[in-house]
């Protein structure tokens, strides 16, 4: 079954409406996108943890608790993402379509809006800005979400990888900002920041669910409506597109730390990013490379060597990155290195069978096809084509991934460069 | 062919346990591109001592049930499953719990090759002494992967901390010490105790036709020769009430401590479970209202900054034994202790509130109903369910019949001083 998405305008704010029978869920999912920047990166991360605090009919996270729960547990989340240039905050309720329940009295979507709306629009204030102790108290949860980092090592092996990538370029920041910022951001800073990007920054509605579209436009349409009262003028735009430049030479990083087992990663430029024809061989590629269990990193560094439990690769799409990640022996490091060079080094000697290349296209149009099944990848797909200006549906993506030859692989091939060797023991 | 409608629900399901013992159970999901296919045995880590008739008990290594979840990837063949499963887009995976072996895949197309295979690969062991010898490298780097993450080892800690003697307290992948004992010989013996179809379940949900789909898989049971059915003898030892540690510490290179706490349910509780379902139902609603994101005790200390939103907490229910954990990080875990500690005896007397019983009950039956849009959760809750000789798809009724009084008196059982366990992990001493 296809989700297509209908979308229209109000104000200057995105309304991308997908019907469909298919959940026993409604989505109601807001996207703003910043651009990604020291300045405010840490803001914009701890922003949307204040606004869960409270709102002004809900003023303490016990009664918006209580609200969520008597909406059959409306699952009202957030977070914050990184999108090439974009620092990505995404705000939205799931909430259980009233069909299969007992007599609910109203409308459930109509209260998860509602909610969402009051949620961004009327937070808990207190002398006109937000609560003092609110956001002393995220500070302090931020704190600690950035410090635990530390604690799952092939995340943080996954962070300073790029961050020795992207020197100098504000993609090597962490999604959640910086702890040194923390003591800097107070509740009177915090709010006019808020209002900045309420006013200023692009925003997207999404609604997935058993409506028929006329109908979820108007659930949603005081929410709307109210967002749009905050534009003043045209809303800031920005290419999320950021491609990191070839290096010169190869930056070998050598970190230490108490552990059982190493973490060797590499990091290297692709110069494709999400929007370019050449993406979707440039996702095949990295199937070849690193992404299934059939892929050459898995089968070579793991099931012919035994020298690793993990060796995977990954795109960072918006910033035309490939990153592979391996856990191993620290003893085995030039090993390791060696055959994850080798298998490079096939792929731009188009040494890769029809049947490994097959597979490949198989699976990766099988991962398309599954995130129609999950509402919040189908939303954040389409997000994401928005976002990049990219023009390829997911049909066309389908087509474009079947029809990858052996020679766009090692046409690709020449184009990826080891940027960073990084390793952890 | 038994089909059951659950017209509020929206779904139906159908059902057939094969000659061979196989019970199968598929579950169509209208409009999904995807199917999530899932084989389990009856067997996990905690079957480390057992027979088939009285006189042949054997106790094994640890640590065996996940080296042949493992090792049931190899094929006389020389291909590799991960590929065959690769040329028709599937993605497989499998994993070994305390109880169950689980062997699964994903596709949204070439559904019958995708499950044929699946019975097959299972159905068919190739074990030599080079390829059990070389999965050791494997597995020792996998055990050393998990050595190293700190919610894992605060957990293992937790549960020997918690038990005496229960297989609980070995980790489910066992030592990379233990895993050198293992022997082809010891692997065939117990799969061949483990992997008969009458110890085994197959569950199917998403984009497919039912009645083709058990046509398909009786007919490939069908052409296949097993043994007779035999009984499975299991040994379980004997736990005392009494905790082997109240408490438990360990140092590690992590950015911020981390605490988890429970209780260790007194086995009079478990003698006089009726149904297992509603227990476990009715101790999860008393542990979402008590620690839930709407409960006080969240809220205090989570505005005192004593815990975060990694805080959860889970209850986990077995034959012999059972037990509930809560926990997260927490800058400091001592403090933690000694506020549960003064809270608990007054929470226990004072007992749970009627509006708070009712709102945590809508609660829980939305996150049931939600959870109806997600094929593998339905797959493995609804296999996890089945072993334990319950139904899935009688939560939902089950959770709108209990009450107030009943989750009052399940909160007094289980919220027992002596049998509260801790476990912490810090940072390191700079």
């Amino acid at each position: 079954m296809n989700e297509e998405f209908v979308s229209t305008k109000i104000g200057d704010i995105g309304l991308h409406l997908c019907s469909t029978p298919k959940f026993k869920t409604n989505l109601i999912m807001l996207c703003l996108a910043q651009e990604l920047n020291p300045c405010h990166v840490t803001k914009h991360a701890l922003l949307p943890m204040v606004l869960k605090r409270g709102t002004k009919k809900f003023p303490t996270n016990l009664l918006l608790n209580h609200h969520l729960d008597e909406l059959y547990g409306a699952d009202l989340f957030n977070y914050v993402v990184k999108m090439g240039n974009a620092q990505l905050l995404i705000l939205g309720v799931e909430i259980c379509n009233e069909q299969y329940l007992p007599e609910t009295g109203s409308s459930l979507c109509n209260a998860g809006a509602k909610l969402l709306s009051e949620l961004l629009t009327q937070p808990a204030l207190e002398e006109g800005y937000f609560k003092k102790t609110y956001v002393s108290g995220e500070k302090k949860i931020l704190a600690q979400r950035i410090k635990s980092l530390l604690d799952d090592k092939g995340q943080y092996a996954k962070q300073r990888t790029i961050e020795e990538l992207c020197a100098n370029d504000p993609y090597a920041l962490f999604s959640i900002g910086r702890a040194a910022d923390l003591p800097l951001i107070d509740e009177v800073n915090l709010y006019k920041y808020y209002h900045d990007i309420l006013r200023n920054c692009p925003l997207d509605l999404y609604f997935i669910g058993n409506l028929p579209p006329n109908k979820a436009a108007k659930e949603l349409e005081p929410l709307l409506q109210n967002l749009a009262s905050y534009s003043l003028r045209q809303r800031r735009s920005f290419a999320t597109t950021d491609l990191k430049q070839p290096a010169e030479q190869v930056n070998y990083v050598n970190e230490s730390q108490k552990l059982q087992q190493a973490k060797l990663n590499l990091g290297c430029t692709t110069s494709i990013a999400y929007a370019d024809p050449n993406y979707p061989a440039l996702m095949v590629y990295n199937g070849l490379l690193g992404s299934f269990p059939h892929s050459k990193l898995f089968q070579n560094v793991r099931e012919k060597a035994s020298l690793a439990y993990y060796a995977s690769s990954s795109l960072e799409s918006h910033k035309g990155l490939l990153l592979i990640h391996t856990g191993i022996d620290p003893k085995q490091y030039d090993e390791a290195l060696k055959i994850i060079q080798e298998q490079l080094q096939l792929l731009k000697a188009g040494s890769f069978t029809k049947e490994e290349l097959d597979q490949t296209k198989q699976c990766l149009i099988n991962r398309v096809q599954e995130q129609q099944d999950d509402t919040k990848d189908l939303a954040l797909f389409h997000y994401a084509q928005l976002l990049s200006g990219s023009q390829r549906t997911k049909s066309l993506l389908l087509q474009e991934l079947a029809s990858v030859t052996p020679a766009d692989i090692t046409r690709i091939a020449e184009r990826v460069q080891i940027n960073t060797v990084y390793f952890l023991s | 062919m038994q089909k059951t409608d659950y017209p509020h629900l929206g779904e139906t399901l159908y059902a057939k346990q094969l000659p061979n013992g196989l019970g199968v159970y598929v579950l169509p999901k209208k409009g999904f591109n995807k199917t999530y296919a899932l084989l389990a045995t009856k067997y996990g880590s905690i079957d480390n001592d057992f027979g088939q008739t009285k006189a042949e008990r054997q106790q094994v290594v640890d640590g065996i049930a996940h080296f042949l979840e493992h090792k049931l990837f190899e094929q006389s063949s020389g291909h590799d499953v991960f590929s065959q499963f690769s040329n028709y887009g599937a993605s497989v995976n499998a994993y070994t719990s305390y109880t169950h072996t689980a062997y699964l895949f994903s596709c949204t197309s070439n559904l019958p090759q995708n499950l044929l295979f699946l019975l097959d690969f299972v159905q068919a062991p190739y074990f030599t002494n080079e390829n059990v010898a070389k999965e050791k490298g494997i597995i020792t780097q996998e055990l050393q992967m998990y050595a190293d993450d700190p919610d894992w080892r605060l957990r293992l800690n937790f549960l020997q901390a918690l038990f005496k003697v229960a297989p609980l307290r070995i980790d489910i992948g066992g030592t990379p010490e233990s895993i050198l004992k293992i022997t082809k010989e010891a692997l065939y013996h117990c799969y061949q105790t483990f992997y008969h179809p009458s110890n085994m379940a197959l569950c199917i949900v998403g984009a497919l036709d039912p009645h083709e789909i058990i046509n398909l898989v009786a007919a490939n049971q069908a052409e296949k020769k097993f043994a007779p059915i035999k009984p499975i003898y299991r040994y379980l030892p004997q736990e005392p009430d009494q905790l082997n540690k109240i408490y438990h510490e360990q140092k590690m290179p992590v950015g911020v401590p981390k605490i988890l706490f429970g209780f260790k349910e007194r086995a009079k509780n478990l003698k006089q479970i009726n149904k297992k379902l509603q227990f476990e139902l009715l101790t999860e609603l008393v542990l979402e209202i008590t620690f839930g994101l709407g409960s006080t005790w969240f809220q205090d200390l989570y505005q005192a900054g004593l815990i975060d939103n990694s805080f959860g907490y889970e209850y986990s229910l077995f034959n012999n034994y059972a037990f509930s954990t809560m926990g997260g990080s927490s800058p400091d875990p001592a403090k933690v202790i000694k506020i549960i500690k003064e809270w608990l005896p007054s929470y226990i007397t004072q007992g749970l509130k009627q509006a708070d019983f009712d709102r945590i009950k809508r609660k829980e039956l939305g996150f049931w109903l939600s959870a109806l849009d997600s094929p593998e959760f339905i797959a493995k809750q609804f296999l996890n369910y089945k072993f334990n000789g319950d139904d899935f798809f009688e939560i939902i009724p089950l959770l709108n019949s209990l009450t107030l009084a009943e989750a009052n008196e399940r909160l007094r059982q289980h919220f027992d001083q002596e049998q509260l366990c801790f476990s912490v992990i810090k940072p390191l001493d700079n």
